[in-house]
Formats: structure tokens, sequence, C-alpha cells
């Protein structure tokens, strides 16, 4: 049977992107201060391809998912900036607006399976609940989907399980069902915020390809969001590395890999342990932590904690600049792999500390 | 068969409340001053009396008179019978059986808590909802501010007050008396409903319902915007779900446990002060007659009265226990493997 697809609510602009963020910034009003969480974040997305967003806690990872899709809460909330969303800018739209978009044409899956389904709610009413607000569809014909929903997320029995209740799974299970729920109503856009962190690293593998394949078939657009490298290496097709709630750099998934320009993408890189690596051997860290998001240092966000900082990282934001393969982007005045970031490491190893340790030391 | 086991022990408890409860009333009205010969025959002689408390079973020792009262088979006094064989004794002034003035003083007790327990729901659940969606808001302040003011009223002084204004005023309802409902032809064949019934209801309801709103409102409101901040919520709006049906079908049940559990440990409360507002309404329920009681030295009247209600509270507190059951899931199973 043919999944039916919520019509789109304007005419989509032809040629431009499905998702284009220009720079969108997301404050949080706190007793403490303004949280800058999401700093100027600007970034695209076409059609059914795959854009990675990664960064260690405290990033504004998934603050800025919320943020483009407009789940955030409006009380103690400022944003800022565009989100247009097939040629429809979304920032100035009401909640009462955006439920038309949410679940219909862009739809979420969350980090903890076990707490993101309702306790006290049927499987299939979470699942047909959607389907019946947005499609005009009848019950037994939105059960009838909801079956064909958990069939392609590869739940066995799907039939039983419509009357279980979320306990009654397992976490692999219970993110199938996030995933069938995600794509009841056929998004075009797909937000995953971690949708493995929470998983045994064997029902990882399986829920990421299931989620490739329902891209595959459905010509979905996906923004995975994780702090793993990892997960995102073989299945994105570009990634976008987030610090202190900025894209320090951004680079098709091959170019990122390879020619690594922002220490701190480097430094995350070489977090990730090896097979080749001897067994026991002492995995590779990024010493300090991420900012205070509320007083953030003046220059570099990561000068701080960066191996090669200099006392010009600390005075001086540094801007996005454009690499030498076409869509890098990144933010350092001593990128590595260049003869200026060598030569600042180098310099550093020689003095025993960076601009980074002694200011850190006097702050 | 979990559910069967259950039950069994669920009225093995039962019964250890209910012999806890006998035992304390019926020490507690002993230590009431005065004496029901006395109260009976006020003027006459003590040779009387004597005779009259012998003929009551007064005369007996105190565990002795506990013993009959419960009817417990050997031990109890020989011709007498108790709770057990289903006697809950007769008044001792008019020789009634206490049997049938429950008969015909419980429904109109059971209808008033009933009714005071769903307006107040009924006000507290939209406003506990309300305040948690709205929590810090001018709204949220505003509706708390009300429904502690009318915490701080007693139940009395509004049942005065609307006895007074309402009634005896503007006229515009009775301030004293009653007609059977609903539930009095259950007990009583000879009894018909009356429309009129729920007019001398209204006030009494009010004034027995007001002050339970605040404290409803304010355990739902809690519960509510602690589930509010919960992923499913955030996950259920990602769908698309409207405000509305995120509030009452997705938060609501998860955060109504607390409620519930206090709204079935509050039919205590509701039915001390049903003993209040039925004496100021002239209402013939159970609170009237417990207050006759007492004043009468009725020691076996009082025992049977706090003695059914004490079943019927302990009763509803199961159901409670139930009723959780409904609500989650999850404790269907943590119960069965208990």
């Amino acid at each position: 049977m043919t999944v039916p697809v919520a019509e789109p609510t304007a005419e989509p602009a032809p040629g431009a992107p499905l998702l284009e963020v220009t720079d969108l910034t997301t404050h949080f009003e706190t007793p403490g201060g303004i949280v800058r969480a999401v700093d100027g974040v600007s970034l695209t997305l076409e059609r059914g391809k795959t854009l990675g967003i990664v960064g260690e806690s405290g990033s504004g990872k998934t603050v800025l998912s919320r943020s483009i899709m407009g789940l955030l809460p409006k009380r103690g909330t400022i944003r800022g900036g565009s989100v247009r969303f097939d040629g429809v800018e979304l920032m100035t739209r009401s909640p009462k607006e955006m439920r038309d978009f949410w679940g219909a044409r862009m739809a979420m899956i969350f980090q903890d399976p076990m707490t993101s389904l309702n306790p006290v709610m049927k499987i299939g009413k979470q699942i047909t609940e959607s389907i019946r607000h947005h499609l005009d569809v009848d019950r037994d014909y939105a059960t009838e989907l909801a079956v064909t929903l958990l069939r392609s997320v590869r739940i066995p029995e799907p039939e039983r399980r419509l009357r279980d209740y979320p306990h009654q799974l397992s976490g692999g299970m219970r993110q199938r069902v996030c995933i069938a729920v995600a794509m009841a109503c056929g998004p075009a856009l797909l937000f995953a915020d971690e949708p493995t962190t929470a998983l045994d690293v064997t029902v990882q593998a399986q829920v990421l390809d299931l989620m490739a394949a329902q891209q595959r078939e459905r010509f979905m657009a996906i923004v995975l969001i994780t702090h793993d490298l990892g997960v995102v290496a073989g299945r994105a097709d570009e990634i976008a590395v987030m610090y202190a709630g900025r894209i320090v750099e951004k680079a098709p998934t091959s170019v990122l890999f390879t020619q690594t320009r922002m220490p701190y993408t480097k430094a995350l890189l070489s977090s990730i342990p090896k097979l080749e690596h001897p067994s026991h051997s002492r995995l590779a860290t990024i010493p300090g932590r991420p900012p205070n998001l509320v007083a953030p240092p003046a220059g570099c966000k990561f000068a701080p904690r960066c191996a090669q900082a200099q006392p010009r990282c600390l005075e001086e934001d540094p801007p996005l600049v454009p690499g030498s393969a076409p869509g890098h982007e990144y933010r350092c005045w001593f990128p590595v792999g260049t003869p200026e970031g060598d030569d600042a490491l180098a310099r550093n190893r020689a003095a025993g500390k960076t601009a980074g340790t002694t200011a850190g030391g006097a702050a | 068969m979990a559910a069967l086991r259950l039950i069994a022990r669920r009225f093995l408890q039962l019964a250890i409340v209910l012999l806890l409860v006998t035992f304390f009333t019926f020490s507690l009205v002993r230590l009431l001053p005065g004496d029901p010969a006395k109260t009976i025959i006020p003027f006459g002689s003590d040779q009387q009396r004597a005779a009259l408390a012998k003929d009551l079973g007064l005369d007996k020792p105190f565990l002795q008179q506990y013993v009959n009262y419960l009817g417990i088979p050997v031990i109890k006094s020989e011709g007498t019978t108790g709770l057990l064989q289903g006697n809950l004794g007769r008044k001792y002034a008019t020789n009634q059986p206490v049997g049938e003035l429950i008969k015909q003083s419980l429904p109109v007790s059971i209808q008033l808590v009933i009714y005071a327990q769903l307006v107040a729901l009924a006000l507290a659940i939209p406003l506990g909802v309300l305040t948690a969606y709205r929590a810090g808001t001018r709204t949220d302040r505003a509706v708390n501010t009300t429904a502690f003011g009318f915490l701080a009223l007693p139940n009395f002084v509004l049942a005065l007050l609307l006895s007074y204004v309402i009634g005896a005023r503007l006229k515009w309802l009775p301030t004293a008396g009653y007609e059977p409902g609903w539930l009095d032809p259950l007990f009583d064949s000879a009894r018909t409903p009356s429309v009129e019934h729920l007019k001398y209801m209204v006030l009494p309801v009010i004034a027995l319902a007001v002050g339970q709103v605040a404290i409803y409102m304010r355990l739902l409101r809690s519960d509510m915007i602690a589930t509010l901040q919960e992923n499913f919520i955030t996950m259920a709006k990602a769908k698309g779900v409207p405000n509305r049906r995120i509030l009452f079908r997705h938060a609501l049940r998860p955060s109504s446990l607390t409620l519930l559990t206090v709204a079935g440990l509050n039919v205590g409360t509701l039915i001390g002060g049903a003993i209040v507002v039925e004496v100021i309404f002239g209402i013939p329920g159970m609170g009237t007659q417990i207050a006759t009681a007492i004043a009468a030295r009725e020691y076996v009247e009082l025992q049977s009265y706090i003695f059914v209600l004490a079943f019927i509270f302990v009763l509803i507190n199961f159901a409670v226990d139930f009723c959780y059951i409904l609500l989650d899931p999850r404790i269907r199973r943590a119960r069965a493997d208990a």
C-alpha cells in the first residue's frame, strides 16, 4: 500500500534547497544571564541528503535542531536569523501554524527511546495519532498504515505490537517505533538527535541502517546529530562540527576527514579509538571543558583548550573562511595542515604551554 | 491468579483495619464523660439506672462489652449478637435497630460526598492543567491566590455564609432540609427520588468542595509541570499534536496518580466536613446522626456509624489502588510480580 504524504502548505520555490538556515541565533534568558546556545549558524541541506552535526555535550547541537524546528518554548527564548524550509520562512510562524509542519513535513527522533514514548499510551495510538491529525484518513486506514510502518521498521508481529505499551518493548524496538512515528506522514526532513546514543552498540548500526533505508525510499533529508564522528563518518554527505553554539568547520564528509583544518575537529577525530591502536592504549581526550555560554571568551571559543593557540586566538574571533575544497569552511587563524598551523603547534610544544593555558590560568 | 491473591491480601488488610478502628472507637466513646443510662432516664433512681444498664449490657466489663459488640463466638455473652452476626446494635433510647437508621442516613451522606468530590475535581483538574501550562504567569498566580483564599476559609464559615446570603437573604435556594435523590431508593425502597434533591444539595456541596479545589489543583499542577518537561511531551509536540490534546491526552494521565491517591484519602476529610455541613444545613445524613449520637452518649449507635464509615473509607482506598492500574500500565506488571 502506498503511504500518503501531507500536502505541502506552500508552493516550493523552484531550485531552492529544502532547508536554508541563515545566521540563526538562539539565546536563553536565565537568572545567570543570557545563554548563547546557538550563535549565528548558517547551513543548507538539499532534498535526500544527510547533514551530520557533530559536537560534544553542550555545544548547542540539540538546541540548534529544536530551534530550526521551532520546538523551543517561547518564554525565555530569543531567536534571530532566518530558517527557510522548502522556500517558506519559518521564523515568523506561530506554533499553531508550525503544527502543519511538525510531524507532517519535518519530524524528529530523540536521543532516549526509553522516555520519548508516552508510557501510558499504546504504541498504535502513538503512531496513528499524527496520521489522523495530519492526513484525512479514517481510523481503520490509519491503523493499517501503522502496521505497514511498523513492518517497514522491521518490528515482528506489528499487529500485536500496536496494542503494546512502550515498557513492553526493548530499547532498540522503541527507537524503531520512534522512527515509525517520525515516518508516519512521510516527512521531507528528519532531525535525528543522537538517535543511537542510548542504544547498545549492536543495535546502533541496525537503527542507523534502518534510517538510511527509509531515507532512500522516501527521498528524505536527514539532519543527524551526534557527538560521535564515527556515527556520521559513513552516513553523512556533509558534516558540520559545532563548538560553543557555532559551526567551527563544515565540509563534505571525505574532505573533513582528509583536509581537517580546525584543531577542534582534529581533536575530535583523534579521540576516536582505532582498531590498529595497541590494546590498552590511552584514549586521546580534549583537555578542559566547553566555555561558559553566558560569557564566552572574546577570541576563538576553542582557544583555551587548543594545542596550537596563539595570543591572536585569544583576542580575535576567527571568521568562517572557505577552504581549498568546494563547500569546505572553517574558523581558525592557524589551521591544521598549513604552515602557519604547524608552526604554531611547534612553537607551543617548544614553550611547553599554549597561549590558552596561560590566559586560562590568569582567568 | 496474581490478581486474586492481591484481592485476598487486600481483604485481610481490611479486616485488620476494621478491628483496629472498632477497638479505638469503642475505647474513645467510653472516654466521653456522662453515661447513657443517665441520659435516658435523667430523673430516675439509681436502681432504675442500674437495671437499665444491665438491660443494655453496660454492666459488663469493658473488654467483655467489646467482645459482645463484635459478636466473637464462644467468648461473647450468651444470647447476644454483634457485628459478626450482622447486628449493628440498637439505639438505647428508642430501641430502633442502628442498621435501619443507617439505611436512612448513609445514602444522604454518600451523595453529598460524591457531589462534593466531583465538583472539586471538575474545578481542580482544568485549573491544575491551566496553571501548569501557564506556570509562572499572571494567570497562574491569580488562580493560585484565589484557590488558596478559599482553602483558608473553614467550611463551616462558608456554609453559614452561603446559608445566610443565598438562602436567607436572596432566597434562591433552601437554607435547610432534604429530598431523596437517586441513591436513597437503593437503600430504602419506600423513598422516591425527587428533582428537588439537587436544590437542597447545592449549597452544602459548595461549602464542602471549595476547600478541596486548592489542594487538588496544586497537586495536579506540580505533577503536571514535571510531566510537561518529559521527552515524550516534546515528541508529541514534534508530531504536530495540538496543545489541548498534549495537555489532556498525553500529560494528564501520567500526572494524575498523586491526585488520585489524595482524592481517595481526602474522602476522610470530606466525611469529617460533611458532619459539620449536614448539621448546619439540617440534612438528615450520617453527620447529623453522629452529632446527635455523641450528644446522647449512644455508644453502640456511634460505634456502628464509625464502623460503617471506616469500612467505606478503606474500600474506597482499595479502589484507588486498582485505579492506578488503569491509569498506568507499567504498574500492572509491577503489581502482578509483587
